[in-house]
């Protein structure tokens, strides 16, 4: 009869451990996978953001700065220390450094993205007028993933009138 | 009455330690929670808006009556940002507003940005108004 009861006993307690540690790896698995998504959303926020930081910092260059060294569009050869932008006063275009700026995009892609910090990611940069249906200049390789995409859209003075610098980067 | 109470415990574990895991990530979530910097890009677009329209001499054509073309500088933001000038004057009753159409109200990061122009020989203050559509 002793015997009996203390066999019971284990058993039941086999039975309750078991139920126990397969609640608990449910659970721990659940908080892993969460875990897991949270990380996930995290990088791709830090990684959307690093792209954002990127192409804000290469359209500000762009419309706010002359470039380095100032007549950087008059060098033989663009080389790394070059910088660019298109301005020799704040938004106001010079149209013989965007020409120039076109022309590395078309001769050397690789050369045109690493100058403008975004050596990983892919640069479209379009000129177009203020109602944005006509466009002036086109450079870089454009995106057909409109949702990896992030646009800077800046005002411009170009050829006389108001315009718009739109650049895009993409991965 | 043992095994009951030893089954109750393992309960009343479990539901602790699974509430105390799901708080802890709903904290941590709320906590580093990187947020997107679209105040910078914002004071960009501002600045050139008050370049441009005084460049173009937009905002001396709005101050003799036409704010037409102003308005349509502030049509060509993206659809997302919207924007209100208003051009003040100190001594005078001057006060022009052109605001950006479909924009009601001020919606996330509000920022003002001013420019003082000279029109006629007279100094007049433009505020720039800018937020993203809520």
């Amino acid at each position: 009869m002793e015997i009996l009861l203390l066999t019971k006993k284990a058993q039941v307690f086999t039975i309750d451990f078991v139920l126990a540690s397969f609640i608990l790896m449910i659970i721990i698995l659940t908080f892993l996978y969460l875990w897991n998504f949270l990380g996930v959303r995290w990088n791709n926020i830090n990684e959307y953001n690093k792209q954002y930081a990127i192409g804000l910092f290469a359209t500000e260059s762009l419309v706010t700065n002359a470039g380095n060294p100032p007549s950087w569009e008059n060098l033989e050869t663009i080389n790394q220390n070059t910088s660019f932008g298109l301005v020799n006063e704040r938004n106001i275009i010079n149209q013989q450094k965007l020409d120039r700026l076109r022309n590395v995009s078309l001769q050397n892609y690789s050369l045109f993205k690493e100058r403008l910090g975004a050596t990983n990611y892919e640069l479209f940069i379009n000129v177009t007028n203020m109602n944005r249906n006509v466009s002036f200049y086109v450079m870089g390789n454009a995106s057909l993933q409109l949702n990896e995409t992030v646009a800077f859209d800046r005002f411009i003075f170009f050829n006389g009138s108001i315009s718009i610098l739109r650049l895009e980067i993409w991965k | 009455m043992e095994m009951k109470k030893a089954f109750l415990l393992t309960v009343d574990g479990v539901i602790a330690l699974s509430m105390l895991l799901v708080i802890l990530a709903i904290i941590v979530n709320q906590v580093f929670q990187p947020e997107v910097p679209r105040g910078a890009y914002l004071k960009q677009i501002s600045l050139d808006t008050l370049k441009v329209l005084d460049y173009d001499n937009r905002i001396a054509s709005a101050i003799n009556g036409n704010t037409t073309s102003a308005r349509s500088v502030l049509e060509a933001l993206p659809i997302n940002i919207c924007m209100q000038l208003n051009i003040e004057h100190s001594l005078n009753s001057t006060n022009i507003t052109v605001a950006k159409p479909g924009c009601g109200g001020y919606g996330n990061q509000l920022q003002t940005s001013y420019r003082t122009v000279t029109v006629s020989g007279t100094r007049y203050i433009v505020k720039l108004e800018s937020w993203f559509r809520g």
